[in-house]
């Protein structure tokens, strides 16, 4: 029976890996006959009336976050979703549209008010006072409304386990294992082969390039390459210059490096100074897979991951993945010594599991080709099917 | 900062759709008396300890007491049993208070140290306030000024106003006399005109009758003229839309149901002082819904014939353009205001002035409803909107909604009414995976002309009731 399914999502304006994930569900949907409808608002819109409650400028820029969720929650409440016979949310907070049968893809939270909360008063992005109270008010509007979710299909066991933590939402809750956002290679370079260590991620806080960054200057005969672009690629360049001019200290403590907050600086304006790190900024997809194909390593520093496509993809490559312990659901993907390495949280630790593996290369192959192997289970074969499931349930 | 924390808490509880909530304190019982049943508990606990019973039934008390003496020793160890537990837990309900008056009295020290804060940043303020207090003396000094030069000025373009005025209403007095002949000569050429068109019709079947060809039919220039000249002379429609009304749209219990989801809407009003106001009440078919459910209310319609039809119901009807209505009411004074078919009547920027009216009049937690015709279903958008002469254009429910929200009501909801008797009839299903388009097209059609004919848009002024 062909349904007519409504997808809420809010647009912000970016083409980023969930839009990729969204365009897969809908080609899906609309093969099997049902007929799609994409209701979307614009989510950088700033009604600064939430809840017909004028706020003024200097208390919206206390909590611009909170107040900007707040415009958000009523947008997505006024969705006219109801002909559709199913509907999916998407990113928050478009679960708070009402509907008998809602099903909802749960990627994320609002992460500064759940598992980074400490992170971001930790940084001083924040004023904690004003942070806990919105922190408490964001929690008590989500847990509301998940509560009132048909069925949740989280995007990885990580999130469904902060599901229950935060929100209570522990029945009719299944998880989904996104594939790859291209297929992996059909040839890929021998096992243990590669001449550097390679970090894909966003430059944004906090992604911990910095750690890497700090590695390299640490590992001074290994080569690095990183890829990606984001608002501290500029930070970037200017600490990987200085490590260059005046070696890199061998401990510096995370708040040093990449807890507190750094004002924006203008990539093209910082001199780049010639080392064993190469940050590149972003690549083409043919470029991307040459430096995959030619790592001997992968490095994913950021802290408490959703998920993690970019290390599924580098193990479609062979290659091992190194990920910090605190990596959220990285640590699901990587097994210590099986398929890569889970190191700490530090420049020194990554510096050491990079020189361990370069040295190493038996050790490198064998994690590789285990890694291999572990990425070949996510396909998007499996998360349709995993979908499906879930749509049958809302259904039911 | 608390402000904000507060105006946070607030929003949280907007959007959990919480009302205020009533704090209920324990009350604890009476110190004294607990105190009084003690002391004659202590009083009385020693039962075998009692006096010697006297008078002449002595010797039967006296065997009494000291066959039962057993018991009564025992009654003695439960009664100073009792006592001590009574005596532990009032030990421990002092303690409890000794504790909460010492928070009570660190709180009052805090709440000293703020006023402390308050009255030196009140000595800061007055300073403040005697400097602003002098600016404010020379500015009105400078008011008043400019004031007497404003006042002269007044007086100048006053004159020169008077005297615009007396010749715009020459002008217009001239203009109307002008209009009135032309009108006139326009009738008078439309009559010719129309004896000239029988005489041609004549002419063409006489010439057709011998079997000339006949002249080509009126250029669209020709008919528009005609149509001009004829408005000219189209009489009042009220009378006219009554019977529209009438004929399309019988009164009865239909009604009555159609209306009952509204009457829940508004059922908060009953007993309120602040009535429901429904705009373009017609007959008043749904203000006599609303009277039956106790709902105050009072109707506009700006056809006296159909006030006449309502007021013959008994109801509270007024001959009002609603704008100008509604503009005469104070603010926070209105419960509802309701328009059952109306807003299609009117043009985008009057239902704009319309709405920012009606939100300043509505109580905090105030409704408007507005119904009017489904532009999505095409058999309405297309067809049957435009059975109503007055209509002026169809309305898109999201532009409804949108609108209402942007005016800075709440709590907006689009409700779809009134679907044919065959949009309830299920869409046969066809197995062939190539037929499943053909399925939802024809779901698509049914909804285009068989789906819900109206629509409702709800909006809540933001406030508690």
């Amino acid at each position: 029976m062909p349904l007519r399914v409504a997808i809420v999502k809010p647009d912000w304006r970016i083409r980023g890996g969930f839009e990729l994930v969204v365009d897969r569900l809908v080609e899906h949907l609309t093969t099997h006959g049902h007929y799609v409808d994409m209701l979307t608002f614009d989510a950088s819109h700033t009604d600064r009336r939430p809840f017909g409650v004028r706020v003024s400028a200097t208390e919206w820029d206390r909590c611009p976050l909170f107040f900007g969720y707040l415009a958000q929650v009523e947008a997505s409440r006024a969705v006219t979703a109801a002909r559709a016979d199913l509907v999916i949310s998407t990113q928050p907070p478009s679960f708070v549209v009402d509907h008998p049968r809602h099903l909802s893809i749960f990627y994320h939270h609002i992460r500064p008010y759940y598992e980074l909360s400490d992170v971001f008063i930790r940084s001083t992005m924040v004023d904690e006072h004003m942070h806990l109270a919105t922190t408490s008010a964001v929690r008590q509007i989500d847990a509301d409304a998940i509560g009132r979710v048909r069925h949740v299909m989280a995007g990885s066991e990580t999130v469904a386990g902060r599901l229950r933590a935060y929100n209570d939402r522990t029945d009719r809750l299944s998880v989904f294992h996104a594939g790859p956002n291209s297929p992996p290679p059909v040839e890929i370079a021998p096992f243990g082969s590669g001449h550097h260590a390679l970090c894909v991620s966003r430059h944004d806080f906090p992604k911990r390039t910095e750690l890497f960054v700090h590695a390299a200057a640490l590992a001074a005969g290994v080569q690095c390459e990183s890829v990606g672009t984001g608002g501290r690629l500029g930070y970037l360049r200017r600490l990987a210059g200085e490590f260059a001019l005046g070696g890199a200290p061998p401990s510096m403590t995370a708040e040093e490096l990449w807890l507190a907050p750094h004002p924006y600086i203008d990539p093209d304006s910082v001199h780049v100074v010639s080392s064993n790190l190469r940050l590149a900024g972003a690549v083409s997809d043919d470029e991307l897979g040459h430096l995959y194909r030619d790592a001997f390593c992968v490095v994913a520093p950021a802290l408490l991951e959703d998920y993690g496509l970019t290390v599924i993809e580098a193990m479609s490559h062979g290659k091992p993945v190194i990920v910090c312990s605190d990596g959220g659901h990285l640590c699901h993907f990587v097994q210590h010594e099986v398929n890569g390495l889970v190191v700490e949280p530090t420049g020194p630790a990554i510096a050491a599991a990079m020189r361990l593996l370069d040295d190493d290369r038996v050790l490198a192959a064998r994690l590789g080709e285990a890694a291999r192997d572990t990425a070949s289970t996510f396909t998007w074969q499996r998360a349709l099917c995993e979908f499906d499931d879930a749509l049958e349930m809302t259904m039911s | 900062m608390s402000d904000t924390v507060q105006l946070i808490e607030d929003l949280t509880d907007r959007a959990l759709g919480r009302t205020d909530q009533t704090v209920l304190l324990s009350r604890s019982p009476s110190r004294a008396i607990v105190h009084d049943h003690l002391a004659s508990a202590v009083a009385n606990a020693t039962v075998d300890e009692m006096p010697s019973p006297a008078g002449r039934t002595r010797f039967v008390k006296r065997i009494v007491l000291k066959l039962g003496g057993f018991s009564l020793t025992r009654q003695r160890a439960v009664n100073q049993a009792t006592i001590g537990v009574v005596n532990a837990l009032t030990g421990e309900i002092d303690h409890l208070s000794a504790e909460l008056e010492q928070e009570r009295r660190r709180s009052a020290a805090a709440m000293a140290a703020s006023e402390v804060a308050l009255l030196s940043s009140n000595r800061h303020n007055r300073g403040l306030v005697e400097q602003l207090t002098e600016r404010l003396n020379t500015l009105s000094r400078d008011h008043e000024r400019s004031q007497k030069q404003f006042a002269a000025e007044l007086l100048r373009i006053t004159s020169m106003q008077d005297e615009a005025n007396h010749d715009l209403r020459s002008l217009v007095a001239n203009t109307q006399g002008r209009l009135e002949d032309a009108r006139s000569e326009a009738m008078a050429d439309a009559n010719k005109l129309r004896v000239t068109e029988r005489r041609l019709a004549l002419l063409k079947e006489q010439i057709g009758a011998i079997g000339a060809p006949t002249r080509p039919a009126s250029s669209e220039a020709e008919v528009a003229a005609v149509d001009e000249l004829a408005d000219l002379r189209l009489p009042d429609l009220s009378e006219v839309y009554e019977r529209f009304e009438a004929h399309f749209r019988p009164a009865g219990s239909a009604l009555d149901q159609r209306f009952a989801g509204y009457v829940t809407d508004l059922e908060f009003l009953i007993g309120s002082n602040a009535p429901v106001v429904d705009v373009g009440t017609g007959r008043g078919d749904f203000l006599a819904v609303l009277v039956a459910a106790g709902i105050p209310c009072r109707g506009l319609d700006m056809n006296p014939e159909a006030v006449d039809s309502a007021r013959a119901r008994g109801l509270d009807v007024a001959v009002a353009e609603a704008l100008q209505y509604l503009c005469e009411q104070p603010d926070d004074s209105i419960g509802a205001v309701t328009a059952i078919h109306v807003v299609e009547h009117l043009p985008p920027a009057v239902l704009l002035e319309l709405i920012d009216e009606i939100t300043r009049v509505l109580i905090p937690g105030g409704m408007v409803i507005f119904e009017t015709p489904n532009s999505t279903n095409l058999a309405v958008g297309a067809s049957s909107f435009y059975k109503d002469p007055t209509h002026h254009r169809p309305i898109h429910p999201e532009y409804l909604a949108f609108l209402l929200h942007d005016r800075g009501l709440v709590d907006i909801a689009t409700r779809f009414l009134n679907p044919l008797p065959e949009f309830e009839q299920a869409i046969p299903s066809f197995a062939e995976p190539g037929f499943r388009g053909l399925e939802l097209l024809l779901d698509d059609m049914r909804w285009a002309l068989k789906g819900p004919q109206d629509y409702a848009t709800l909006g809540r002024r933001p406030g508690s009731r």
